[in-house]
């Protein structure tokens, strides 16, 4: 019985998830396919929306949080997967976009001119066993969880990359992620055994005390965390480990890059913070400067290469990776404070993302969609009110004040300030005054250039999802102390083991 | 109770509220159009009158900020809602109301396209900038300083001239740069001083060695902003590319917004530092007077030349504000106030030259005093003022500067005067080419001010020469806080 109530407690969502994904691939199969994708595809949003719901709720609930997690911690699947305040909150961020992700690619994947592959209930629960695979990881607390939940979400966004089958480029950029995602998973694995070789457990809280005994004299332990720390580095695409990323946004369907662009990226992150912090903590004097160096590569190159794109997509993707850079110079400073930046950044990069893909997706030149930056021309004229919507999301982007972009930055800069990273900190505004540029180039187009195409956006709930983000970089300038406050409850959890 | 109401909130986001209602107005575009310059003009005048009641119901005896509101706003890190208003800000926030509407009548006819859009950015744009000038808390003034970008970027890339695009960029992309520096400083005064209160900031001691680079900081956003040279380059495309109403705000509003900076926060928050670096600031003031007003000698573009002009004014500011002496603090304020009026008056000027004739090239006016008298008079008025004629608000401005630049650097006293006779020259060699001349008047299809222009001018004649001939009711109001930045300047 406590085997059970234990497991409940450690992974009850995951439970609640993987089962319902099986139930409804059994409902998928019954029906007829027209039917099937739809239903499947809305029953999966609601499945997602009361579960970030019940944890919220559970989040709140005392009972739940004290006692309860003091045993489960302590029995053998606690050991391995922790649903602590940080999990909680990454878990809620990871469904919740996940269910905007779905929302917002109905319109894609429904439309018959983009492919008939698309349009299949298969791709909904390939989606929530990635989602499922994300929930693992962010909970992970040894390398074993670690590993399954980060090869679950790889394998199934693989097949979501490759999935538009009758594509060139889709299946192209499906066998490039494979290929290096299987090199990192590689390097994954080779740092895991390492690790294990040198402390002799699979254990975060293990690794911890090894570290903290002898850490800094352990080659072993250390090349075993560089590994690691690599193999991330590519999931979350920062330089050097980025190469991937751009080809991939491309070529892949749309649908696809939404999900990868939002949701995984929020898996990969709370799970390099939780290693860094609950396995890693003791080598900070080691991993600081790979994190400084890769947030300052990251920056440089995401702000250069995204100057020259005129394709969305690819714009997306080095914008990500000028915005992942400026993340992990929160990760760098290696303080709760830094860590809470930087989680801060991540959910308000979120929103902005959710946007900027609400829009994409939903864009159409000529009945067809379109993936081109100069399509947006005019569309002040042809839809002023996404186009504000749009606007607003770009200067929050670029960190304008008085969007939530500013304050994600300012608190990063603050962070970076305050552990005396002022090289990097001057380098994350040297950074963002290039991106900048891009950012509005975009404004530009819609606002200062003459229109030539005939560019609509299509989707009511597209629509919705650009304007309500719009709204919420807005209005939570009003607000930010909320948004902070969770975060940074989050991150006092990580700091407290 | 009047004391219970919070007025400056009121100023500051009554623009905004009529911006938003902008948005709601539907019919068909002529009648959208009407009734969005119907609106913002109502909403700018209520603002105005807002704050004339602001400057009636001011104390200048009473020493700090008043009509201050604080609240907090992101409670971890101390940040709060704070505004206040004091005898410096106050003329600013006159200046900023009082050119609003202005700048909406200017533009009723000479805006066709998008009207509604380009009376709302100008809405944005005095809210952000009232903001600006009333926050007393770093990172709130920070957000409404960088925030007039914003609606800036679209005045200038929507409504401009054919370089529109070249020139919203620079003035995007330099002002961020020099803003994002200046976020540094504020960031580390926030985590030094462990508050971000103006007030209490005032009250804290940091190290010189820390001020030096946190100066560094705010000195870069300053002095693009102001501009001073040489960090002016912006400003002449800026300035010829914006719409006439762009230009009055930029030359107006904006700039005096470097000038306020540097009176905000370097010299009270960072003394020492503040006179470790004027010799830097009077060098470059110096240069950028001598400079800019060789530079304007030789403009064709009438416009451009306005702009140079600004430069070299902007000069006298920063060595006045640094000469750490009553005199010219006070001076530098009054030339700050005069030449948002006198430059605001001679874009517009400009601006319905260039409404007639569709140029704004030297080359192309003569005798322009036959087909416009009133326009003529009106024009010389400016022009007299900005070389600082005795009677008007640049004469007070320039020879209080003088004045005190000269008990603190003889030197840059000198350049200055040469740049009053430099301003001399090119001020009245442009109004003797357009104005002067030949008999017959080019270009021909030129007529004289019709009541609106007249208005608009005129009304902007009556603080220039009030100021001009009896300073004494600001000189009265700005004298107290200036003292007190002065007290905490010398150590």
């Amino acid at each position: 019985m406590e085997v059970l109530t234990n497991l409940w407690f450690s992974l009850g969502a995951e439970i609640v998830l993987a089962c319902a994904t099986l139930l409804l691939l059994l409902l998928g199969l019954l029906l007829t396919e027209r039917h099937a994708t739809r239903l499947v595809c809305y029953l999966s949003i609601a499945l997602l929306l009361v579960l970030a719901v019940l944890l919220m709720w559970s989040a709140q609930n005392e009972r739940f949080s004290d006692a309860s997690e003091t045993t489960a911690m302590a029995s053998l699947i606690g050991r391995h997967f922790r649903l602590d305040t940080f999990a909680l909150f990454c878990k809620v961020i990871v469904l919740l976009t996940t269910a905007c992700v779905l929302l917002i690619g109905q319109v894609f994947v429904a439309d018959a001119s983009v492919s008939k592959s698309l349009y299949r209930f298969e791709y909904v629960i390939i989606i929530l066993l990635a989602t499922l695979g994300m929930c693992l990881m962010v909970s992970a607390r040894s390398l074993l969880a670690l590993y399954i939940g980060l090869e679950l979400q790889s394998l199934a966004l693989y097949i979501c990359a490759a999935l538009q089958r009758d594509n060139l480029r889709s299946s192209e950029a499906g066998l490039k992620y494979f290929m290096l995602g299987a090199l990192s998973s590689a390097l994954l694995l080779f740092g895991c055994s390492l690790l294990y070789g040198s402390v002799g457990s699979i254990y975060f809280d293990a690794i911890l005390a090894a570290a903290h005994a002898d850490g800094a004299s352990s080659l072993m332990l250390q090349v075993g965390m560089v590994l690691t720390l690599c193999a991330i580095a590519f999931k979350i695409s920062a330089v050097p480990f980025h190469m991937w990323t751009p080809d991939v946004y491309e070529g892949a369907p749309s649908s696809t890059v939404a999900f990868l662009a939002t949701a995984s990226k929020v898996a990969a992150l709370a799970l390099l913070m939780r290693l860094l912090v609950e396995a890693f903590m003791p080598l900070k004097e080691a991993w600081q400067p790979i994190i400084a160096l890769l947030a300052l590569a990251s920056m440089l190159l995401g702000a250069l290469a995204t100057l020259p794109q005129s394709n969305i997509k690819r714009f997306i993707a080095y914008s990500a990776i000028t915005h992942i850079g400026i993340l992990l110079i929160g990760f760098a400073t290696a303080t709760p404070e830094g860590m809470r930046a930087a989680l801060f950044y991540l959910c308000i990069y979120i929103i902005m993302s959710l946007g900027l893909f609400a829009m994409l997706l939903a864009l159409r030149n000529a009945e067809q969609p379109s993936e081109r930056l100069a399509d947006l021309s005019g569309l002040s004229h042809s839809d002023p009110k996404a186009a504000l919507a749009l606007s607003a999301l770009m200067f929050s982007m670029a960190g304008l004040p008085p969007f939530a972009g500013f304050f994600a930055k300012f608190y990063v800069l603050l962070a970076a300030l305050r552990s005396d990273l002022t090289w990097l900190a001057l380098c994350g505004v040297a950074a963002s005054v290039v991106s900048t540029f891009y950012y509005i180039r975009i404004v530009k187009v819609m606002y200062f250039d003459e229109p030539q195409e005939q560019v609509v956006l299509t989707g009511r709930s597209n629509r919705w999802v650009l304007y309500l983000t719009a709204i919420a970089v807005a209005l939570l300038t009003l607000q930010p102390s909320t948004l902070l406050r969770h975060s940074e409850q989050a991150v006092r959890v990580l700091f407290a083991s | 109770m009047m004391n219970d109401w919070p007025l400056l909130s009121t100023i500051i986001f009554l623009p905004l509220l009529g911006a938003l209602l902008l948005t709601l107005i539907r019919g068909l575009e002529k009648d959208v159009a009407l009734a969005a310059k119907a609106t913002a003009l109502w909403v700018a005048c209520s603002t105005f009158v807002l704050t004339l009641v602001l400057w009636y119901a001011f104390d200048p005896q009473v020493e700090g900020f008043q009509f201050s509101e604080s609240s907090l706003w992101i409670p971890e890190s101390s940040i709060g809602y704070r505004v206040g208003v004091d005898g410096v800000s106050l003329f600013f926030v006159l200046l900023a109301s009082f050119l609003t509407v202005l700048c909406i009548l200017a533009s009723w006819r000479s805006i066709e396209k998008r009207v509604r859009d380009f009376m709302a950015a100008f809405l944005v744009l005095e809210s952000l900038s009232l903001g600006a000038f009333l926050a007393t808390d770093t990172v709130l003034f920070y957000l409404f300083f960088e925030g007039v970008l914003l609606p800036m970027f679209y005045i200038i890339g929507v409504w401009g001239g054919e370089r529109r695009i070249y020139a919203a960029f620079k003035f995007f992309l330099y002002t961020l740069l020099g803003s994002l520096l200046m976020l540094l400083s504020i960031l580390s005064l926030a985590w030094i001083g462990g508050t971000t209160s103006l007030s209490e900031l005032m009250l804290t001691e940091f190290s010189p060695a820390l001020q030096k680079i946190l100066w560094l900081g705010f000195f870069a956003s300053f002095a693009v902003k102001t501009p001073m040279w040489p960090f002016h380059t912006w400003l002449p495309d800026a300035h010829v590319e914006a719409p006439t109403a762009g230009s009055v705000m930029l030359a107006g509003l904006l700039l005096k917004m470097g000038g306020y900076g540097f009176l905000r926060f370097c010299l009270p928050i960072l003394p020492e530092a503040s006179q470790f670096y004027a010799p830097l600031v009077f060098a470059l003031s110096a240069i950028a007077v001598v400079y800019a007003s060789l530079v304007a000698l030789v403009q064709t573009d009438i416009k451009k030349l306005i702009a140079y002009s600004s430069v070299a004014h902007m000069g006298f500011v920063t060595a006045g504000l640094f000469a750490d002496n009553a005199h010219a603090l006070s001076g530098a304020v009054i030339q700050m106030i005069s030449h948002g009026l006198v430059s605001a008056a001679l874009f517009l000027c400009v601006g319905f030259l260039y409404e007639r004739a569709k140029t704004r090239d030297i080359g192309a006016f003569r005798a322009v005093v036959q087909p416009m008298p009133t326009y003529a008079r009106l024009m010389l008025v400016f022009t007299l003022a900005s070389i600082g004629l005795p009677g008007t608000s640049g004469f007070i401005g320039e020879v209080l500067t003088l004045l005190g630049v000269f008990k603190t650097s003889p030197a840059t006293a000198w350049a200055l005067a040469l740049g009053m006779i430099l301003g001399a020259g090119y001020m009245l060699h442009l109004y003797r080419r357009v104005f002067f001349g030949a008999k017959d008047a080019k270009p021909a299809n030129l007529y004289d001010l019709h009541m609106r222009e007249h208005v608009i001018l005129a009304s902007l004649v009556l603080p220039v020469l009030w100021i001009g001939l009896y300073p004494m009711p600001v000189l009265r109001v700005v004298t107290l806080p200036l003292l007190t930045i002065i007290g905490s300047a010398t150590p």
